[in-house]
């Protein structure tokens, strides 16, 4: 009793001190210094605010406790304690605020509250994305055999593209596709690797993905009970984290844009329906799986919760693979430490995701983010795809240039097809909810990094499926690496200027900056198996052509160093330096025998992005030499 | 005089010829003939250092075609080369698919199952061994 006395007593201290502290603050023309707010409150989104706790504090302790609900962001997850720890993720709390209450007034309580180390405002996402109507979706003019049954595939020239300029433009590329044909005769999919779609809700029930869709077997779907008691109720195929429920995609607002999303990824092939997909299976259920993590709703968002939520979600429920096709505003930040040093619940969450603790695919040692780069024409891709550790994803039309509304140079650090809509011809078809289609249809058109994006995590998705088919093991690291070198040569047709209808893009502006070329599924495949090695003639200088392990770019790329262990050097006898020039590694041998070197460079712009400024992302490739006085021009070892 | 020397050259050649069965005879499969080095062969040494990390099948067929499957341990498929060769003398030549020729023409010494291939100053030693099912099932030609 006497405890509860002083209790009571010190809240109402508190309390009156919050409220002095609100009296005596800063006039509207003098706001206060917020230092431990994460972002600015300009354009903060309405319901609440985050609180990252001091450690060893206690939520109840919160000085807004009093008059505010207040709950942990991410539940605990049994044997997952060490690394929410690692990341400060036990001290993350949502701070409801009611829309009646000044958000900044709520912040200037934190700010002066001793056992608050940071807070943060909702921010707004964009999707880079925009619908293509009008396209009638059932052409299906004579192609060539295609590989699986699915009768809308010669409508996707992004996995094969055989020219049909009638269909896919006046100014399509043959060819301009990732080689999805020549990779699915390898593998199409694994059922274990699991694509979790940050989005809207994904249709699961839609008959061309609810095969391949993930299903929680420790929930039971629709009893309304905690099965599994990991703190969502019936999160069978995913969950909603924005409505704090099951996933939803036909309320109005929603856009089709998860289920768009998930079909490029893992659409069910070879099922006599619809499209293909990148990692669809093969029609024997070896589709890799989809996890819907929502965080739209009704073209909506909440304020960032969701989002880190989704993130953590996705990690300790399998996902091997994060597909982002969203971000902030371009420009927003402007390079890494801009956006690290904020330390924002999803950087937290973001980093529990890639931890090694939270490995979930077998074959790397940490799981894969990929973002899209966005839709604002700019300069600078968005964060946080621009941060240097994530895949960065810019857009190519059917011509094989860049979309008209792709954003380019420091932060992108691949591109892939997400179709032009000013061009002529069809965009990128995939998977929509009828139930938002304006004809009610099943598929549809759509355009953009968003579209561009999954195409990526769906061949990252194949990849890991190929590694694990071999029985082969990388770092994160070197498998970034593979997927960022499996490219096609994009830098040689940026010349002269694109007109796409009103646009006209001055093609050498997009010069260097799209990241390291056009994603291509079998490169991807092959360079999983691994690659040759290759002879050197001893005693002389040799010329390696690098384009085979560093993509058709590697004569434009920056390079960072080689790296020859010294028992490598000795036993290849190479003398002085090693240097690479226009793509070209020379070096001179003057033994006979094998060895081993490493190259790195940078992916994505002539300079690593920094804590200073956006930029590339490093990436390496090791190779394999033999040094002989005899060696053949055919590669042959006699 | 002339007469008993010669009588001691020809008696000493005539025991030199009676010698000469006396001695063991030559394994015939050491003999560098087509026959002799028909069949599967594996990479052993190069100058005498064995090829670390490398793997190289070499597949000598009866009707003068070759192949040759290689990799190495980075790699999970051999890369897999075809052509033909002739033997003249002890000197082994061939050809890839593509008409491209070998790096060089060897000089062969065939010694107790095992296959020397000499070039440059360089020689290849390579021992016969059935070649696998894990080798040649899992290639890509080029």
């Amino acid at each position: 009793m006497h405890k509860r006395l002083i209790s009571t007593l010190l809240l109402v201290l508190t309390l009156s001190l919050a409220c002095t502290r609100e009296a005596e603050g800063p006039s509207a023309e003098q706001p206060l210094l917020l230092t431990k707010a994460a972002n600015s409150a300009e354009g903060a989104l309405p319901g609440g605010l985050l609180v990252k706790l001091a450690p060893g504090a206690r939520p109840g302790s919160l000085a807004v406790a009093a008059d505010h609900a207040v709950q942990r962001v991410f539940p605990a997850v049994h044997g997952k304690e060490e690394v929410e720890r690692k990341y400060g993720l036990d001290r993350w709390y949502a701070v409801q605020v009611p829309p009646q209450e000044s958000l900044l007034s709520v912040a200037r309580v934190l700010e002066a509250d001793a056992v608050v180390e940071r807070f943060q405002f909702g921010v707004a996402l964009e999707r880079p994305f925009v619908p293509d109507t009008g396209l009638d979706i059932l052409q299906t003019k004579a192609g060539d055999p295609v590989s699986f049954n699915d009768p809308l595939f010669r409508n996707q020239w992004f996995l094969y593209n055989n020219g049909n300029k009638n269909l896919y433009g006046p100014t399509n590329v043959e060819g301009m596709d990732v080689s999805a044909r020549d990779a699915w005769r390898l593998t199409a999919g694994d059922p274990s690797i699991i694509v979790a779609i940050v989005d809207e809700g994904v249709k699961y029930t839609h008959p061309d993905l609810a095969n391949n869709m993930w299903c929680n077997t420790l929930e039971v779907d629709g009893n309304g009970i905690d099965d599994d008691e990991n703190g969502y109720i019936d999160d069978f195929h995913g969950y909603n984290f924005m409505a704090d429920g099951p996933v939803s995609w036909g309320k109005s607002g929603d856009e089709g844009h998860a289920t768009h999303v998930a079909g490029l990824v893992a659409a069910v092939n070879n099922n006599g329906i619809g499209v293909s997909s990148i990692a669809g299976g093969s029609g024997q259920g070896d589709g890799v799986r989809l996890m819907s993590c929502q965080i739209f709703s009704a073209g909506k968002q909440d304020n960032i919760t969701a989002y880190a939520k989704a993130i953590k979600y996705a990690a300790d429920n399998g996902a091997s693979v994060l597909q982002c096709s969203f971000g902030e505003n371009s420009g927003r930040f402007s390079n890494d430490r801009a956006w690290t040093d904020v330390q924002t619940v999803e950087k937290d969450a973001l980093d529990y995701f890639r931890d090694p603790a939270n490995a979930n695919s077998g074959v790397t040692d940490g799981n894969i983010v990929v973002f899209s780069a966005g839709n604002n024409h700019a300069p600078m891709a968005s964060y946080p795809g621009a941060y240097r550790e994530f895949i960065c994803v810019s857009a190519v039309g059917q011509d094989g240039l860049p979309g008209w509304y792709t954003n380019y140079g420091p932060g992108v650090t691949i591109a892939s097809p997400g179709g032009d809509n000013k061009i002529g011809g069809i965009t990128m078809l995939s998977t929509v909810p009828s139930e938002s289609d304006p004809d009610h249809q099943d598929y549809g058109y759509m355009h953009g990094t968003s579209m561009a994006t999954p195409v990526v995590s769906g061949i990252v998705a194949l990849g890991l499926s190929y590694a694990k088919k071999l029985g082969r093991h990388f770092t994160r690291s070197e498998f970034e690496s593979l997927i960022l070198s499996s490219v096609h040569e994009l830098d040689s047709r940026l010349t002269g200027v694109k007109t796409a209808e009103t646009v006209t893009m001055n093609l050498a502006d997009y010069k260097d900056k799209m990241g390291t070329g056009i994603i291509d599924a079998w490169k991807v495949l092959m360079n999983i198996e691994g690659t040759p090695f290759v002879m050197v003639p001893k005693g002389q200088e040799a010329a390696v052509d690098l384009r085979e392990w560093f993509g058709d770019d590697a004569p434009v790329l920056t390079w960072l160093g080689i790296d020859i262990p010294a028992a490598d050097r000795e036993a290849l006898g190479i003398e002085g330096t090693p240097v690479v020039e226009n793509g070209l590694l020379k070096l001179t041998c003057t033994k006979t025998g094998c060895g081993r070197l490493t190259l790195r460079a940078v992916a994505g712009g002539p300079t690593l992005g920094s804590e200073d400024a956006a930029g590339g992302k490093e990436f390496a490739r090791t190779l394999s030499l033999i040094s002989r006085t005899n060696t053949s021009k055919s590669g042959g070892w006699l | 005089m002339k007469k008993i020397l010669a009588i001691l050259m020809l008696g000493a050649l005539l025991l030199g010829c009676n010698k000469q069965p006396e001695q063991p005879a030559p394994d015939p499969t050491d003999t560098v003939r087509e026959e002799n080095i028909l069949g599967d062969w594996e990479l052993v040494s190069v100058d005498g250092v064995s090829p670390s990390g490398l793997s190289v099948w070499l597949r000598l067929g009866e009707k003068k075609t070759f192949d040759l499957w290689q990799r190495s341990e980075s790699t999970v498929q051999y890369e897999h080369f075809w052509g033909t060769w002739s033997l003249d003398g002890n000197t082994l030549s061939g050809s890839y698919m593509d008409g491209t020729p070998w790096a060089a023409q060897y000089t062969v010494s065939l010694d107790n199952e095992r296959l020397e291939l000499s070039a440059g100053g360089e020689t290849h030693v390579l021992r016969r061994a059935d070649i696998g099912a894990d080798v040649t099932e899992h290639c890509y030609s080029q």
